[in-house]
């Protein structure tokens, strides 16, 4: 199956190709959730946008052409999440008492911008993830996510999963690339 | 190797994809060539860049937790060109009475995100800054990690005062307590770290005057809650004291906060507000966090006149924290006026501190009672002296160690008489005056115990908070050592024991070994000896039982528990579960549905959750879709509720069920992002893929199911299902053989598997499981006609 967003894109106008749309939905609806939440709305509002934001996609992209030098998918996408989020707490604001309230997350600490940017990497980084996983074998996956990631001691991984020490670097070595290769094909020119 | 390696090489030489000798020959011209030796140093660096993402990602909580805050007025966001001083604007982080707070950027000398404070207009702005820099020295030295630094402050171009802070991305401490349902000692362990901090600003000269709970944050870093205290040093420079200006605007509307003012800073001729001040504050902030409401109602003091709100704080002594809870209980409507929280009952402010109403009486009657009353002692000399003694009072109160403060004494009492009656007679007097000698000599013997005391009282409370810590962070055997290590110092302590039962629980999911079982009942067991009220040690008491196969046991614990207090709801929901477990359906639901009248369960999901899953598989369907409804508006993406509510659609077998369960599926499959995925999630896609139809991806949700590790039962047989209906025999059948082999595997004699996990209730039907053998194998008659005709939708349900 061809995962580069620019293939994507060209198969969600078909609407025959059911798939397309579900691999679309695996990835942008966690980011537009997790973006609707890091600007401040609670669930029910941020399902909300969400929902907006999909509709809107479903109903454009036909007539939506994609450039992928101009990178034009991101942008687009962006100033709408971001124009619905306003318009949601513009409205909010006219009937809501201002309280002297300093903000919790650490991730509102950034601006809509790079809060945008970093939630766009870390959902397709995401999503490369499980296609790792797949592509890999739940084994595999299991072993390098526990050494390279979480960074289990070796001894305690090669054990675990009946590794010699040598194929855990192998390994961490070859599906970190294989990672990055997988990234760079989501993201595709965008970034 | 002469010539440079390409970046395929580099590659397999990373891997170590290559035979020893070229290893070698590589790792040479590595060594001698910088060219390749920087590329393979970038390739590296890309790797880590990209682990580190990757780390990141895992930290993050799952989506469905997060809690947003209230929306911040959009329509205040400044253009980028908006600067106070040195410090860029950024957008509003809160407006209160006397101004308005932003998050800003300094530029100059370093980089970092500021909060700034702008005081409204109406202030002498030459005052209050000529005394911020007085102060400022005194500021600057304060360092605790528990203080908010200031770190500036001057005045606008349009002439308004403003302070600048560390930003603390944080919460007042009352809301954070209440949202994560902190119970009284983990609210007073948070306190302690107030104190702290006051007690540190005190010893560098520095009195707040204005802790309140918006003073007082809470932000969560690695997993520890931590307090921070901001605004140190603004309510001096700016004079604030209760004065008619500070506390209303014109249209009479009050917007301070004499809630939490000293009587000495009530009075407007005073001069000299020292730390105990603060005590005082730190009083009325410890009695909200314990009771959730404050010793003066805000709603008289809202009403009252300006005069009529001094004379109260001076003059009126508030009732005892726990006097106070029971007459909330007693007031039964009570009129909501704008502007002020709508009263909460007793029932849920005892929720939120994860108890119910008895045991949180219990536990502030007495010694919490006059800690918080000592605190709010009129009379500034009879309050702590440091906010540090309040501090180790409370650490006394939390390791059942006697506390200095006691009920009025009779000295004290008689003093008052005497003062207010001085032609009493001499033998009266005598009299009292032995008393008096009495009760001192008591206190002086209190004292040096306490005194005694408090270096263990300080371990244990280390040993606890390191505990927790580690629990945080999943550490076990470190949290089990120091929850060990704190009950080697008091075997009775409470909180070592539930915390301790507690990472066992997590620790061995449902697999707890024989001997750790026994330990956990026996210091149970001592808990319930020195409190046998406790209805939730019995609670933890009988889900261990239960977790271990002795149901017997477990069903006399929880009957215990709901013997002590019959309206938490736990009890009841465990003791349902252990009905399930025995296959006792009818008993389970009728204890669900006790557990679910109670007041607990309209916070919890859990009862309502299993009370639907029993409901379902008693057949009553349209009842156990009522159920997951309510489960669902307590917690609404909670995956199992979600699963159930797709079985139960599945169950009504109509089609617009069938397209709602594939909705609900697919919505649960775009949930369950985490790191192990619920097999039972493709699964349940699967069978709602079947009612729709959608052969070909029932299939291949059914396969990932089965490669995820689900019971083989139930995707073989979906498979067998879209196999027969797709045309293909063959492998249908292969799929119904591997179905049979797996039925006596999954259920043995009994016709059901119950699973509990997390609490939350699982059957596996052997009756169902037969019945969709069935359907397979019809599926595999029919599917002549539907390759003819429409193959896909049609069906509403095989």
């Amino acid at each position: 199956m061809d995962t580069t967003r620019a293939s994507l894109l060209l198969r969600i106008k078909d609407p025959a190709d059911a798939t397309a749309w579900r691999d679309f939905d695996a990835i942008y609806r966690p980011m537009l959730k997790r973006f609707a939440t890091m600007r401040g709305l609670e669930h029910a509002a941020a399902e909300d946008v969400v929902q907006h934001c999909m509709v809107a996609v479903y109903e454009h992209i036909r007539g939506f052409e994609y450039d992928p030098k101009k990178g034009r998918f991101k942008g687009w996408l962006r100033t709408l999440v971001n124009n619905r989020v306003r318009n949601l707490h513009r409205n909010r604001h006219e009937d809501e008492a201002r309280t002297q309230d300093f903000r919790r997350d650490q991730e509102r600490e950034l601006a809509p911008d790079e809060a945008f940017e970093r939630v766009w990497m870390e959902e397709h980084l995401r999503h490369a993830m499980q296609l790792l996983r797949k592509e890999a074998g739940d084994a595999a996956y299991a072993a390098y996510t526990a050494y390279a990631i979480d960074g289990k001691p070796v001894e305690e991984v090669c054990k675990q999963f009946d590794l010699t020490a040598n194929q855990l670097y192998k390994l961490k070595w070859r599906l970190t690339q294989r990672l990055s290769e997988m990234l760079k094909e989501l993201l595709g020119d965008e970034d | 190797m002469a010539g440079c390696l390409s970046d395929e090489d580099l590659h397999r030489y990373h891997s170590g994809d290559v035979p020893p000798r070229v290893l070698e020959a590589a790792r040479q011209h590595l060594d001698s060539c910088a060219q390749c030796c920087s590329r393979s140093a970038a390739l590296i660096a890309e790797q880590d860049r990209l682990l580190l993402h990757a780390r990141e990602l895992r930290r993050q909580p799952p989506l469905s937790t997060a809690v947003a805050p209230p929306p911040k007025p959009e329509g205040q966001r400044v253009g980028a060109s908006e600067q106070i001083g040195p410090y860029k604007l950024l957008e509003v982080l809160g407006e209160g009475g006397l101004g308005t707070v932003w998050l800003a950027q300094q530029e100059q000398p370093v980089r970092r995100r500021v909060a700034l404070k702008v005081i409204k207009a109406g202030m002498d702005t030459k005052e209050v800054v000529r005394r911020f820099e007085a102060e400022r020295q005194a500021l600057a030295v304060m360092d605790h990690p528990y203080v908010a630094k200031v770190l500036d402050g001057g005045a606008t171009v349009q002439g308004r005062p403003y302070f600048v802070m560390e930003f603390v991305a944080g919460e007042p401490i009352t809301r954070y307590c209440d949202r994560n349902k902190l119970g009284v000692p983990e609210r007073l362990a948070l306190f302690i770290g107030v104190c702290e901090a006051v007690q540190h600003a005190h010893q560098k000269g520095i009195i707040h005057r204005d802790i309140k709970p918006s003073n007082v944050l809470v932000s969560v870093k690695d997993g520890n809650a931590a307090p921070k205290v901001i605004d140190f040093g603004v309510a001096k420079a700016m004079n604030q004291r209760l004065t008619e200006q500070t506390i209303y605007t014109q249209q009479g509307l009050l917007i301070g906060t004499p809630e939490y003012m000293s009587p000495e800073q009530a009075e407007m001729s005073a001069t000299d507000v020292d730390t105990r001040a603060d005590i005082y504050s730190l009083g009325v902030l410890l009695y909200e966090l314990l009771t959730g409401s404050l010793p003066y109602d805000s709603q008289i003091l809202r009403r009252a006149g300006y005069a009529e709100v001094q004379r109260i704080i001076r003059e009126v002594e508030p009732p005892r924290p726990s006097t106070k809870l029971s007459s909330i209980q007693q007031a039964d409507v009570q009129e909501v006026t704008q502007g002020v929280q709508p009263p909460k009952s007793t029932v849920e402010i005892a929720e939120l501190r994860s108890t119910d109403t008895r045991t949180l009486l219990r536990q502030l009657r007495g010694d919490l009672d006059w800690i918080v009353m000592k605190c709010l002692e009129k009379d500034r000399t009879r309050r702590y002296e440091t906010a540090n003694g309040l501090a180790l009072e409370i650490r006394r109160f939390l390791n059942n160690e006697p506390v200095l403060a006691g009920p009025p004494s009779v000295s004290y009492r008689a003093r008052k008489f005497i003062r207010r009656n001085r032609t009493a007679c001499v033998a009266a007097f005598a009299i009292l005056m032995l008393s008096v000698a009495s009760v001192i000599a008591t206190q002086s013997f209190r004292k040096a115990r306490a005194k005694d005391e408090e270096a263990k009282a300080l371990r244990i409370e280390g040993f606890i908070r390191q505990g927790v810590d580690h629990r945080a962070k999943r550490e076990w055997d470190g949290a089990e050592k120091m929850f060990r290590s704190a009950l080697s110092e008091d075997a009775n302590c409470y909180r070592a024991i539930v915390n301790l039962v507690a990472i066992q629980r997590f620790r061995y999911e449902d697999k707890l070994p024989a001997a750790v079982v026994d330990e956990c009942v026996s210091l149970l067991d001592r808990a319930l000896q020195v409190d046998p009220g406790r209805a939730e040690a019995w609670n933890a008491r009988g889900v261990i039982l239960r977790m271990s196969g002795k149901y017997d046991d477990a069903i006399e614990s929880h009957r215990r528990g709901i013997e002590v207090n019959e309206n938490f709801y736990a009890n009841w929901a465990s003791l349902a579960s252990v009905y399930a477990l025995r296959d006792q359906l009818v008993e389970a639901e009728k204890h669900l549905a006790s557990a679910c009248a109670l007041e607990g369960a309209s916070t919890d999901s859990m009862p309502w959750h299993n009370l639907a899953a029993v409901q379902l598989q008693l057949g009553k369907t349209d009842e156990a879709l009522a159920s997951i409804s309510r489960a669902k508006s307590i917690k609404p993406s909670d995956l199992a509720t979600i699963l159930l509510q797709v079985r139960a659609l599945l169950a009504r077998q109509t089609r617009d069920d069938a397209r709602q369960a594939l909705r609900a599926a697919i919505t649960a499959d775009g949930l369950d992002t985490g790191p192990s995925k619920n097999p039972r999630v493709a699964r349940l896609l699967a069978f709602a893929e079947l009612a729709n139809g959608e052969w070909g991806e029932a299939r291949a949700a059914a396969q990932r199911a089965l490669e995820a590790g689900d019971d083989p039962v139930w995707p073989r047989v979906a498979m067998a299902i879209a196999e027969g209906q797709m045309g293909n025999t063959e492998e249908s059948m292969l799929h119904v053989e591997a179905v049979r082999k797996a039925l006596p595997i999954q259920f043995g004699d009994s016709t059901k598997v119950v699973r509990i996990e997390q609490g939350l209730l699982w059957f596996d039907a052997r009756a169902e499981a037969e019945a969709l053998l069935e359907r397979a194998d019809s599926a595999r008659g029919d599917s002549s006609i539907h390759r003819d005709g429409n193959s896909k939708g049609g069906r509403p349900m095989p």
